[in-house]
């Protein structure tokens, strides 16, 4: 008995010091013991006279060194990168009459130790690749009758395959990947004949005489010979695989990951999110890996641009000081710029976290789990900065921001924008309606500009909700906009008109609510049939709670003469059917009133423990180079940069947009005119009023409307309720 | 000799005592970390400002008060109760005697009571939505009949289904206690009033009732707490701001918390903590037994 009440004693005491054990907060020999090194980023510039030139390719040489290619207008040269230097290595081989007026797009050399090169013979559909092969100092043609043979890509259309690179197997076979199927061939070098016995897609490498390659029925990475298998998730698109010396090595946005022999998990050898390696504009083309007692990596990007990774011992394995950024939505400006900042500042970490793509994802039914979901994420977000913590950077996007600011969540950054604004960096008629007398608590990063286009009288009564409604009514004959599903058309024309639906102090405009709702009706009326080609058609890269662009993205026609479009430009290119409308069938464009949607509200959390880190990342993304960069979410707040874009002659060039209609034409939008861009540059110049309302509050108005426009319940059974609800809403 | 003897029981007493503590204190921990800290911190919260922390007296209180979101949802929550709770004893205490009479697969009947509460709220109100939409089963077989098709969740009926889905779920439970609460009265007082020739009914009133009356304390707090989570349904039912019939206080929280309202939020859940405890208080003091009353 005695013996049994020590023991349940001893388990007690023990029981008792193993909890405390796990509590410790760690030994005082563990302070100041920071694991190091790791792999740094440095972007290859090319030596002076080849300054300008762009790299069209890169790899491990035979002699384990990083041979390089540039292409510039004098012709291609070779470099080769040893220990920080570039030498320059004849390439006249290059210059032979075989490759006389091809236009080279890849060259390698292949696991026989050969030059291999890529070549189209026109740059354009028509165009078929070739492959040549240098022998001593000749270079012959190899013979692939796939190549030059059109292979059918629909019913009713045939192509030449789309090859982007080759890789050569140690016994002379050539692999390629023909981009429109995905498809990965294997021809013998000898005849060209097509020898492929495995089926596979990408992302692929050559080790020896097999091919490593994704398997879909398998769903792993299998060696043609079956020996070896590694797990891959085909989640990771635009990945590079690379074998060498029975490592395999993977490149993704993720990094650089190596899997040996056997193995099953990836081990990471390169972050990507500390490298440029995250960068969401960034394709990569090739991966070298140069062995070395550290092994050493190059990545080149089809953009021309060239990484090269070595290990320093000497900095800390993760970042000193970290701060961290959370939005709702995925914004590209701050991805990038997260991804340019780490690399400038090698002492930082930024983690960006979002909790969804797109506020309004692509696929219909997805777009009211979205609207639920967000709440579930405010009050998840909520809850940490009651406790005072959460991200040190909030992007405001779909957040309650006047709550925010009102009960003190977000620090004053006026001591960073205010003297960017004095100085006219940043457009001065959009930031004055951030600074306040009692601060500046937020500032978008970018703007988007909505535009109304088509008919001349369409776009004239689109100042105002009871002109447009007048309009419509006289012309209830006509088709004015298409019929793109009620919930859509009421966000839609909500977002244009909420200034008219909603008075200052967010009560409901009665009137202004008669007239949406019979605005609605009219529409859906004229519209006849519901248009399924457009529900649901909105631009798959927003990144504002806003989008205008919901279904009347491309669907302008130049037939559509009594018609009126809606257009969210994001980017210079958006213009392209507007202008095209424009100039060839007399159509007009203009801003909504004015009104121009914020993307990308950069606030800074007041309990943020580096709000000077915060405040240098604002200036970061507010500086030319995150401004001057295209990432496809808004123009530029500084003056500067939209300035440049706007004015730059090229910056259209060669952008025109084909798409298809529902009878199998083609529509064909040309490349505006200069004059035309300065035009759009005015008229974005008067933008001053921004498209910004209360989310919840349009949701509950939009759930209502389309309620009445399904025909579940009388308009004044909608006015009703719509009252009823926003006065809840409003009064809590 | 009798010195000694109280010197022993009171070491015992101690030994017991601290034995009990010992017992308790893991749930006291428990209690303590996770319903009255926070509970004090809501407190706290309710004379303050949210992120100042700045003591602003009974300011938040008065805003609750005047808040006309606050008042319809007080007003509905109560109508609520009024309506659920007594429906809910009296429908559960007639199926549990009715259950309690029959001997032959009594468990059978007892689980599959239980059924509704081992389903998942969100399954339930994809099966409502089957059923109550506009489009639904039940506007189906109304207009089959010749009768007019209604819109149940968008309505003053979405109150009814909003009631129907907390009996339907909650009275299998109900029927669980009471039936504990049957078993335990002795069936020789049954006896003995048949032997004074007492009727069934008479059974029922005289002796069925005040022996469940500590059981009803148990039963009528347990389906208040449980009203308050009809508000799962509510809120996948119709979202953050459903028709007016069913707009609880929770939602109330729910979208203040979303708009950190914190301030308001904890004032209002101060407010609700002393309803309810006044509630059980006197229901409490309505179900003490007699014999509970004479100790």
């Amino acid at each position: 008995m005695k013996l049994r009440r020590q023991m349940a004693r001893l388990l007690c005491i023990m029981m008792i010091l193993t909890v405390f054990a796990g509590c410790k907060s760690g030994s005082s020999d563990d302070k100041g013991r920071v694991s190091m090194g790791r792999y740094v980023e440095q972007k290859l510039e090319l030596p002076d006279d080849l300054a300008g030139g762009y790299i069209i390719s890169a790899f491990t040489n035979a002699e384990n060194k990083l041979e390089v290619y540039v292409y510039q207008d004098t012709g291609i040269q070779s470099l080769i990168y040893t220990d920080g230097t570039w030498t320059k290595q004849d390439c006249s081989w290059l210059t032979s009459t075989e490759l006389e007026g091809k236009y080279i797009t890849d060259i390698t050399m292949g696991k026989d130790l050969k030059y291999y090169v890529l070549t189209m013979d026109q740059f354009d559909e028509e165009g078929y690749s070739e492959i040549y092969r240098r022998d001593k100092d000749s270079v012959e043609k190899i013979a692939i009758p796939w190549l030059e043979k059109k292979h059918a890509v629909s019913d009713t259309e045939e192509q030449f395959p789309f090859v982007q690179k080759i890789d050569i197997m140690s016994n002379g076979n050539i692999v390629m990947a023909d981009l429109l199927d995905d498809s990965i061939h294997v021809f013998d070098q000898s005849n060209g004949n097509d020898i492929t016995d495995v089926t596979y897609i990408e992302p692929y490498t050559i080790d020896g005489d097999n091919i490593i390659g994704y398997s879909e029925e398998k769903q792993k990475l299998v060696s043609s010979d079956e020996k070896v298998s590694y797990t891959y998730d085909p989640k990771d698109m635009n990945t590079i695989l690379q074998k060498s010396n029975d490592v395999l090595y993977q490149l993704n946005k993720q990094g650089i990951s190596v899997m040996n022999n056997g193995g099953t998990i990836w081990q990471t050898v390169v972050d990507g999110g500390l490298t440029s390696l995250a960068d969401v504009t960034l394709e990569y083309k090739s991966l070298c890996v140069i062995d070395k007692a550290q092994k050493e990596f190059a990545v080149l990007a089809r953009n021309g641009s060239l990484f090269y990774y070595t290990y320093d011992a000497n900095i800390p394995s993760v970042p000193e000081k970290q701060i961290s950024i959370y939005s709702l939505f995925l914004n590209t400006t701050v991805q990038q710029a997260v991804v340019k900042y780490q690399t400038s500042h090698p002492n930082y970490q930024i983690r960006y976290s979002y909790a969804l793509e797109t506020p309004y994802p692509y696929v219909k039914e997805s777009k009211e789990n979205t609207i639920a979901q967000i709440s579930e994420y405010v009050r998840t977000l909520n809850t940490e900065l009651i406790a005072g913590n959460g991200a040190d950077i909030l992007l405001l996007d779909g957040l309650p921001k006047e709550s925010y600011i009102e009960k003190g969540i977000l620090e004053d950054i006026s001591s960073v924008i205010q003297p960017m604004v004095d100085s006219k960096e940043l457009n001065t008629n959009i930031m004055k309606n951030y600074i306040t007398d009692s601060g500046c608590y937020y500032v978008p990063l970018r703007y988007q500009v909505p535009i109304i286009y088509g008919n001349n009288d369409v776009v004239k009564n689109s100042t105002s909700l009871d002109a447009m409604l007048e309009y419509v009514n006289k012309n209830s004959n006509d088709v004015i906009f298409q019929n793109i599903g009620s919930k859509d058309l009421a966000r839609t024309f909500f977002g244009i008109y909420s200034k008219d639906i909603i008075n200052e102090d967010n009560t409901l405009n009665e009137t202004g609510l008669q007239n949406y709702l019979d605005l609605l009706s009219a529409i859906m009326n004229q519209g006849g049939e519901l248009d399924y080609m457009f529900v649901g058609n909105g631009s798959t890269q927003v990144v504002n709670a806003i989008d205008l662009d919901d279904g009347f993205g491309y669907s302008a026609r130049p037939d559509g003469q009594k018609m009126g479009y809606i257009k969210q430009l994001q980017v210079l290119e958006d213009c392209v059917v507007p202008l095209h409308l424009e100039k060839k069938n007399g159509m007009v464009y203009n801003t909504l009133n004015h009104q121009y949607i914020e993307s990308g509200l950069f606030g800074i959390n007041k309990a943020s423990k580096d709000k000077e880190t915060a405040k240098d990342f604002l200036q970061y993304v507010l500086s030319e180079e995150i401004q001057s960069g295209n990432t496809m979410d808004g123009f530029p707040v500084a003056t500067k940069e939209l300035d440049a874009l706007m004015t730059n002659e090229k910056a259209l060039d060669g952008v025109s947009i084909c798409s298809s209609t529902q009878d199998g034409g083609t529509l064909t939008y040309s490349t505006p005119e200069y004059e035309q861009v300065q035009e759009l540059y005015e008229k974005m110049k008067t933008l001053d009023t921004p498209l910004s309302y209360d989310c919840t509050l349009s949701e509950l108005i939009i759930e209502q409307a389309a309620k009445y426009l399904d025909g579940h319940q009388t308009k004044d059974e909608a006015i009703k309720n719509m009252t009823n609800t926003v006065s809840r809403y409003l009064s809590e | 000799m009798r010195q000694i003897n109280q010197y022993v029981r009171t070491k015992r007493a101690r030994r017991e005592s601290l034995i009990g503590w010992g017992f308790l204190l893991p749930s006291f921990i428990g209690v303590l970390v996770f319903v009255l800290i926070p509970f004090a911190d809501a407190v706290r919260r309710s004379f303050s400002e949210t992120m100042t922390r700045k003591f602003v007296g009974l300011a938040n209180y008065k805003l609750v008060f005047a808040n006309e979101a606050f008042r319809l949802a007080t007003k509905n929550t109560i109508r609520f109760l009024l309506v659920c709770i007594p429906l809910l004893l009296v429908l559960s205490l007639l199926f549990s005697v009715m259950i309690f009479g029959i001997k032959w697969c009594q468990n059978l009947i007892k689980t599959t009571f239980l059924i509704p509460m081992v389903i998942p709220a969100a399954s339930i109100v994809l099966l409502w939505r089957v059923i109550f939409d506009n489009y639904g089963l039940l506007n189906k077989i109304i207009y089959q009949l010749g009768g007019n098709p209604m819109d149940w969740l968008n309505s003053g009926k979405a109150f009814y289904v909003l009631v129907f889905t907390y009996i339907w779920k909650n009275i299998g439970y109900d029927i669980i206690l009471w039936l504990a609460g049957l078993n335990g009265i002795s069936q020789s007082i049954y006896e003995a009033a048949s032997v004074d020739g007492a009727g069934k009914f008479q059974k029922f009133i005289y002796i069925t009732i005040p022996n469940l009356m500590p059981t009803l304390f148990i039963v009528s707090v347990l389906s208040l707490i449980n009203s308050f989570k009809v508000f799962r349904e509510a809120y996948l039912i119709a979202g953050n701001y459903p028709h007016e019939s069913i707009y609880m206080l929770q939602h109330v929280f729910n979208n203040w918390f979303t708009n950190l309202d914190i301030q308001k939020m904890s004032a209002g859940a101060v407010l609700v903590a002393i309803v309810l405890l006044v509630v059980i208080v006197v229901i409490q003091r309505i179900t003490r037994s007699d014999k509970e009353e004479a100790m």
